[in-house]
């Protein structure tokens, strides 16, 4: 590589020697580690300027993958929510489709699955309400042993019974009465209807916590479901009580409180609509011919204000009662 | 050069070039024909050898990085010398020493002949006695280094490079002449060195 044209300025003898004594050269290490930068530049890529975004393709992939991840996340959480928010929006439609709004669960149109899974706790409910006396309208708490559904049908319960208890205790008071201090003492406890984390599938999630909590507190309704399909279920007593709880639901949603206030708003509803529909479940968990029985036993008796009193639940519990009631009794007292 | 430099695959340049298209091996090849040259143009400079691996090693380092920024213009032992001279450049500045101003502009040629005869290893001493107290080579070495720093420059990148004059005097940025001069006064200094035995490696 050398030009010739220079040898004039070149010393044979003095180049030689010079070689002959000038051979350092750089370590094996350092000739390693040089190869090794040059291989690395070259292996990653034609020029280290193109290499250095090459590298870090997947930045913004693991970015996309995080978001989605965190939305996916998001969207596992936000069902439940929607969930809590239903009871709001269907309390304040009180007027909407007589009934069906407000309507127990009994009443709605339930999935298969649902149906599936309510079935074991609704066996057992049906076994504790056969072996219960027609008069004493109790719901037995559930299983202990039931799955998962199990969860919100015992609490169900033991707000029924627990409504069913001051009921009973206030026997002398009207049954309105004492049906809106259950409902206000449920409310004052603060109590919410626990739900299974996998009791409510996203699925529906326009369905209302109310028909939720109603579902899960009569959860012997399906068993009656054909009889419900027989009889009009929507009483003008529970369509009545609705109403009267409507307004107050729909206040506390209206109401521009803090977070804490909506909240409550949102989980107030849940308890008292629960103790409405539970005693009005209780209501028509009586076995028409015993309680028809009962009220002629009452008036043979004498015992015509109690006879009377009977009379009027029943007419208000089952929308159908001048067709069950006797001739008799339709015609001692008329509604 | 008359022929392109990709004429040859085996020239430094279609190497090089070959380098900077992806292949590993060109600059294998190319590392192996001009580490030493490189290295000892550094190392007979500085004269210490850490200070040198590390110029060595941010040589080669920065022809890597710019691989696909080379152009055969000019010959690659030109190139990898100018990146190293600039190294040196850059290390005597960040000592503070730099002085690469050319006695042949500063002094006449009479001075500079002074100058070199003024260098140790000079016809004062005895070349028979440094010879067997030391060694030829280390002889050389030192006269080397006595020298000023163009001089060693330009002697470096001929005898060590291989570089032309012209390529000398592109690289330094001097003229031929200057080159021409610098290059006399430092093979005269090394005679002197060999001094008898000068004729023996003749």
């Amino acid at each position: 590589m050398t030009d010739r044209t220079d040898d004039s300025q070149r010393d044979p003898a003095l180049e030689r020697a010079w070689h002959a004594h000038s051979s350092e050269a750089p370590s094996a290490q350092l000739d390693r580690a040089i190869l090794a930068a040059a291989h690395r530049a070259v292996g990653s890529g034609p020029t280290s300027a193109d290499a250095a975004p090459s590298r870090h393709w997947w930045m913004p992939l693991a970015a996309a993958a995080t978001i989605g991840a965190v939305v996916v996340g998001l969207l596992q959480v936000a069902p439940r929510d929607r969930d809590a928010m239903a009871p709001t929006v269907v309390a304040s439609l009180p007027n909407e489709a007589p009934g069906r709004a407000a309507l127990p669960q009994a009443a709605q149109p339930m999935s298969r699955e649902e149906r599936k899974r309510a079935a074991p706790a609704t066996e057992s409910e049906r076994k504790v309400e056969r072996a219960r006396p027609a008069a004493t309208v109790e719901t037995s708490p559930a299983a202990p042993a039931a799955p998962p559904i199990a969860a919100p049908v015992a609490e169900a319960a033991r707000h029924a019974k627990k409504t069913e208890t001051e009921a009973d205790r206030r026997d002398a008071i009207p049954p309105a009465v004492a049906q809106s201090a259950a409902a206000d003492e449920t409310r004052q406890s603060g109590s919410v209807t626990p739900r299974a984390p996998d009791s409510f599938p996203a699925a529906a999630p326009t369905r209302s916590e109310a028909s939720s909590a109603g579902r899960a507190a009569s959860n012997e309704a399906p068993l009656r479901e054909s009889a419900e399909k027989k009889v009009d279920v929507t009483a003008p007593l529970e369509r009545s009580r609705e109403h009267e709880a409507a307004p107050a639901v729909a206040d506390a949603a209206r109401s521009p409180a803090g977070a804490g206030d909506a909240a409550g708003a949102l989980h107030a509803p849940a308890p008292a609509t629960l103790a409405k529909l539970s005693a009005s479940t209780q209501a028509k968990a009586r076995d028409p011919e015993a309680w028809i029985a009962k009220i002629r036993k009452l008036r043979e008796e004498g015992r015509t204000e109690e006879a009377q009193k009977e009379l009027r639940e029943f007419r208000a519990a089952f929308g159908d009662a001048e067709q069950r009631l006797p001739p008799e009794l339709r015609e001692w007292m008329k509604p | 050069m008359e022929a392109s430099p990709l004429a040859d695959a085996d020239t430094d340049e279609a190497l090089m070039l070959a380098y900077g298209a992806g292949d590993a091996g060109a600059f294998d090849r190319l590392y192996a024909r001009h580490k030493g040259g490189v290295y000892r143009y550094l190392l007979r400079h500085c004269r210490n050898a850490g200070i040198a691996d590390e110029m060595f090693q941010d040589v080669w380092l920065n022809a890597i990085r710019v691989r696909s920024a080379y152009r055969p213009t000019a010959k690659f032992t030109t190139w990898i010398y100018t990146l190293a001279h600039n190294r040196l450049v850059d290390h005597w500045r960040a000592e503070g020493r730099v002085r690469l101003v050319s006695i042949d502009e500063e002094d006449g040629e009479g001075d500079a002949a002074g100058a070199v005869a003024a260098l140790p290893g000079s016809a004062h001493d005895e070349p028979e006695v440094r010879v067997e107290a030391a060694q030829l080579g280390e002889a050389l070495h030192t006269a080397l280094a006595a020298l000023l720093p163009p001089q060693r420059d330009a002697f470096l990148m001929q005898y060590e490079g291989g570089l032309a004059l012209a390529e000398i005097a592109t690289l330094t940025g001097v003229g031929t002449e200057t080159v021409k001069s610098r290059l006399r006064y430092a093979t005269a200094k090394l005679r002197s060195a060999l001094g008898a035995l000068h004729e023996e490696w003749s």
